[in-house]
């Protein structure tokens, strides 16, 4: 009985993506999402994942990249529009910054009451006692 | 030209029963664009592996949602296993997709009533829901729980399920199959359903691949898509399974796709249930996730692939988990949908892809 499910990472540059995405949507890879980490020094781990729906190979592929604080990346909307949702969620709860997503919140897709909860940089009750305990 | 006015839908709506804003915006009747946005209930579960170990987090998976509760202890378990390399036992890789099949036909079951309390069939939704019922009480019976039921855990199945309980269990969908059978004609042949569904919020097969749409929302436009196929646990044991697929791409087949997919997970049931093999339950995890290991699985939850990934960091606690659910993955496909359809299908459209908030606001 097969148990888990073959699955591969890789490592790129975060100024690949846009070929990575291009290549995913050529073989018809299905995109499945953008995963966002923070670490202590402000970087940010991106782990793109796209599934190769092989009948007989099926298999999960995470291309992961680090992007530093003051950089931004690529959105992947161009070649797969779902991926919006995963690049506002980057945004608004990690900082991520990305350039030309096809819909863009600007950071308000998530309600929140104070800005990247999700990064270790921000204190989260610290910054919302500085907004005197109120939301937005 | 016709005047653009932009209509604010949710996140309060009669057809809503959670929180989800979309700006229409509107020439004349017609739907000409829709913004979606989330975050009203945003809970932040996936920060909370910092503060519950591998095994504790099982039980806050089971409470993203209270409709695929299963399914995400399931999925999460699946992804620990693969990180630490635990081989579960065969009967509960079994009672695992038994039981997540259940979950598919309460869910269903759910999602029919809540669509025909959209369109003012009350007595419809009713039935539905009674028939629900008969689900959730053999969840009660065997584990206790009707929605949240800890059944599943990191290494196995937690309760023991004898094989007189199974077949008392295929005995009881038996009889809801007879009484479903009614329901679904009044689904799929009265006119007052037929003229709210049929020809309305079209997506075709290219647009379903576009936007990655996935779940009965995708396979309604004709993608054979579903983690099912993968055969990974007691789904490779299945004698076959062909996904339930519509090329029509309106509400009306996601409507069929759904109702036929309960009898598909019925015939699941019945047949994993009848070659079940004896032996242990759990094989239980020990030790700690080494440092930087990674894993990530899918799982075909009713409303379509859900993606787990996890990351060790060396101690018993992860340094990263993340959920992945259906709906998140729609709303681009829903955009889309509802772009160039009238003001009042607006709701009905928004029902077809069974959207499921308190998943998407993990």
């Amino acid at each position: 009985m097969k148990i888990y499910h073959k699955v591969e990472f890789i490592d790129f540059n975060s100024e690949e993506i846009l070929s990575i995405a291009k290549k995913a949507c050529d073989n018809n890879l299905s995109f499945v999402q953008i995963c966002a980490s923070a670490f202590d020094n402000g970087d940010c781990e991106l782990l793109y994942t796209f599934k190769e729906n092989n009948q007989y190979n099926p298999a999960l592929i995470g291309y992961k990249t680090i992007v530093e604080k003051q950089k931004s990346v690529h959105s992947i909307t161009d070649y797969f529009p779902a991926a919006f949702v995963f690049e506002n969620e980057a945004h608004d709860l990690f900082g991520v910054k990305f350039e030309g997503i096809n819909i863009d919140f600007k950071g308000n897709f998530y309600k929140l009451p104070v800005a990247y909860p999700m990064n270790p940089n921000i204190n989260v009750a610290e910054k919302f006692a500085e907004q005197g305990g109120q939301d937005e | 030209m016709s005047k653009r006015t932009i209509i604010p839908f949710g996140p309060q709506h009669p057809v809503l029963p959670e929180p989800v804003h979309l700006d229409l915006v509107l020439e004349d009747e017609l739907v000409v664009d829709a913004i979606p946005r989330i975050g009203f209930v945003h809970r932040g579960l996936e920060k909370l592996v910092e503060k519950r170990d591998y095994t504790q987090f099982v039980y806050i998976t089971e409470r993203i949602c209270g409709i695929c509760s299963f399914g995400h202890s399931y999925g999460y378990s699946e992804c620990i296993e693969q990180l630490m390399q635990i081989e579960v036992p065969p009967r509960a890789q079994y009672l695992r997709v038994i039981f997540h099949e259940l979950s598919r036909i309460h869910s269903h079951l759910l999602w029919l009533g809540l669509m025909a309390d959209a369109f003012g069939y009350e007595a419809l939704f009713m039935h539905c829901w009674r028939l629900r019922e008969t689900v959730l009480d053999i969840f009660e019976r065997i584990t206790g729980g009707r929605v949240i039921f800890s059944a599943c855990n990191v290494g196995g199945f937690k309760r023991e399920v004898s094989n007189n309980q199974l077949a008392g269990i295929v005995t009881e969908l038996e009889k809801l199959q007879q009484e479903y059978k009614t329901i679904s004609k009044a689904f799929l042949e009265d006119s007052s359903v037929k003229n709210r569904m049929v020809g309305i919020g079209y997506i075709s097969k290219k647009d379903a691949t576009m936007h990655s749409m996935v779940g009965p929302f995708a396979r309604a436009s004709g993608l054979a898509i579903d983690e099912r196929l993968d055969k990974v646990g007691a789904y490779g044991e299945l004698s076959s399974f062909v996904p339930v697929t519509s090329e029509d791409g309106d509400c009306y087949a996601r409507c069929a796709v759904r109702i036929e997919e309960v009898n598909q997970s019925i015939a699941i049931i019945k047949e994993l249930s009848g070659k079940i093999p004896d032996g242990e339950i759990m094989n239980k995890p020990k030790g700690k996730i080494d440092k930087g290991a990674l894993a990530m699985t899918t799982l075909e939850q009713p409303r379509g692939q859900a993606f787990y990934y996890a990351k060790g960091n060396g101690t018993k606690f992860l340094e990263r988990m993340r959920v992945r659910t259906p709906t998140s993955q729609n709303l681009s496909g829903l955009v889309a949908a509802l772009q160039g359809c009238e003001f009042a299908d607006v709701p009905v459209i928004i029902l077809t892809i069974d959207p499921c908030i308190s998943c998407t606001e993990r």
